[in-house]
């Protein structure tokens, strides 16, 4: 979690974000052990302007992925470019990140935990 | 959290300081307070109690601040990996962990005990008692049901107003008191019990980040130390007053004071009332240890085996490994008898937790001097070496502390944990982490292949 970090554009971590989407949604692990867990995220990465998304799991579903924010939300995640694109790059996972400190969040650590466990069906198709 | 955010479901004042509350107030505590009672006699006994909330108050701050620098439920690991050794914060947080299997093996012993005498079963269903609670609380653990907010509120409170309710009519109308402890009281150790007894607040600031005011935790856990206060200095006044020392030497000293003033219906009052502790313990016990492990074996230092979820997104493996843990320690406790002992080691490591916090405050008030504190602790850094010298020299006299007995045993089982989670840190963590930083170096190659790949699309 250097200073050193590349800084990611608000394009193309939205375009992560539309592919973790995609990959969430094509997982039948993480639709069926996520099935009851609706969340409203707002994504904001501190160190890009207008980098700040929306995130909507519904019974398990991802949706379309909408720019800015919108609605009142059950779980906020800011953290550094980078550290966020890493995620749903699926190169680093968020609890860790989280525990190190590089991501902030605000809300339920329930939330914080079932956003980790999709990453985790995602990428290591537990 | 510098910005304030609306959040949907976020966590009340009240919420929170009946979290803190309900994670202080465990079965264990009325051993503590029938232990304390035997340093000081029931009358005199509220000025333990006091006396250890007033350093409980300081606690408070300690925790307020680092809570306000970190707001998060990874706050220890973080900030213990922030004023020291990452190694080393993972050897106290590893080890200050197991604190909870203890008060869950405890808690399930003094439940199993308490229905066992209630109903006049003997000490064999006692044991096969504590063995379907804790496979219970497994299960449901497992199915992913816990207490939600506003259940976690009304228990808290129906223990807490129950608790004073039987304290009074016992302090009101209680016969001959019992004589006061033999061969003279011991003002230290009555004040380690003291602060035993508000042990566990400080864990709602796992809740950080649930709330969208910084100031409610650190008014929460003021809430929850005044109520603390409040009930428990009733009922061991109460205790003093009703039980004499072969009553407050049994696993369940509560249900004589209710018998002693209010028959057997007063008796099954307290029964209920000791299950709800359990309650509070087992919700908040299983779910905090079992996502805390989850999460350090997601940060690599830990098997990934403990990584693995059920279709309801529960970490299967800790939730086992605490179940099973929890059931074998207290076959043990009740086998031996040496709930005393769960005490003294339960204190031990409290003790050494809030020595560990003031020594974070004293160090990153020099390392991060320049990060933002919306609370601070009054008297700085001197204030804060003196309580690390204050809780470290308490951790020490519980730690060779046994009733009224001086003991090595706490401390060389204290010794061996801490040597077996050293062991762990410095020869297997060493290879997750290498592993885990090779796996992340190869994503992280490809990434930068597959971008430089796509910039140069355009271009070719």
């Amino acid at each position: 979690m250097s200073d050193e970090k590349e800084t990611i554009s608000a394009a193309e971590l939205e375009q992560a974000l539309k592919d973790y989407v995609e990959k969430a949604n094509a997982s039948p692990r993480a639709r069926k052990t996520l099935a009851t867990w609706s969340c409203r995220l707002h994504i904001v990465a501190v160190d890009v302007e207008d980098a700040a998304f929306t995130y909507v799991v519904e019974q398990g579903a991802s949706q379309p992925i909408i720019v800015g924010l919108e609605g009142v939300p059950d779980l906020v995640v800011r953290g550094h470019s980078f550290d966020l694109a890493e995620i749903f790059w699926g190169d680093a996972n968020p609890v860790s990140n989280y525990m190190q400190g590089a991501i902030k969040t605000q809300g339920r650590a329930d939330d914080v935990m079932r956003l980790d466990a999709m990453a985790m069906f995602i990428f290591l198709g537990q | 959290m510098s910005e304030q955010q609306t959040l949907n479901r976020a966590l009340s004042l009240g919420g929170a300081s009946a979290i803190s509350t309900g994670l202080a107030f465990a079965a264990i505590n009325f051993l503590g307070m029938a232990q304390l009672l035997d340093y000081i006699s029931g009358p005199m006994s509220w000025i333990a109690v006091l006396a250890g909330g007033l350093l409980i108050l300081g606690v408070r701050a300690v925790f307020s601040e680092l809570n306000g620098m970190y707001p998060t439920a990874a706050g220890i690991r973080l900030w213990m990996s922030q004023a020291m050794n990452d190694r080393l914060a993972l050897i106290i947080t590893l080890t200050y962990m197991t604190a909870i299997v203890l008060v869950i093996a405890a808690d399930a012993f003094i439940i199993g005990e308490a229905i066992a005498y209630a109903f006049g079963n003997g000490h064999l269903i006692a044991i096969v008692y504590v063995a379907i609670l804790l496979v219970l609380a497994t299960w449901m653990n497992l199915r992913g049901i816990k207490l939600a907010g506003v259940a976690e509120q009304i228990v808290t409170t129906i223990v807490v107003v129950v608790t004073m309710g039987v304290g009074v009519i016992a302090i009101f109308h209680h016969g001959e008191a019992p004589p006061g402890p033999v061969g003279g009281g011991s003002p230290i150790q009555a004040l380690i019990l003291g602060i035993f007894l508000y042990t566990a607040f400080e864990l709602v600031t796992t809740n950080a980040e649930e709330v969208v005011k910084p100031k409610i935790i650190p008014k929460a856990m003021l809430i929850a130390i005044i109520v603390l206060a409040v009930s428990q200095t009733i009922f061991t006044v109460a205790m003093g007053l009703t039980v004499d020392a072969a009553g407050r030497a049994t696993a369940y000293p509560q249900l004589l004071v209710a018998q002693q003033v209010m028959g057997h219906t007063g008796m099954l009052v307290m029964l209920g009332v000791t299950a709800l502790t359990a309650v509070n313990t087992f919700n908040g016990g299983f779910v905090t240890l079992s996502r805390f492990v989850y999460a350090v074996a997601r940060e690599g230092k830990l098997p990934r085996s403990l990584t693995r979820l059920n279709d309801r997104a529960v970490p299967v493996v800790p939730v086992w490994i605490l179940g099973i843990s929890s059931l074998i320690l207290a076959v043990v406790v009740a086998i031996t008898g040496s709930w005393v002992m769960v005490v003294s080691l339960c204190a031990a490591l409290e003790m050494m937790i809030y020595a560990t916090a003031a020594f974070v405050v004293w160090r990153l008030r020099r390392k991060q001097a320049d990060v933002e504190r919306p609370f601070r602790l009054l008297g700085g850094r001197p204030v804060a070496i003196a309580f690390m010298v204050v809780f470290g020299v308490l951790a020490l006299i519980s730690s060779v502390t046994v009733g009224k007995e001086t003991s090595a045993t706490p401390l060389i089982l204290l010794a061996i944990l801490t040597g077996l989670v050293t062991l762990y840190v410095f020869t297997y963590v060493p290879r997750l982490e290498r592993r885990d930083a090779e796996e992340l170096a190869a994503r992280r190659a490809a990434r930068a292949q597959a971008r430089a790949g796509k910039a140069q699309e355009p271009t070719t």
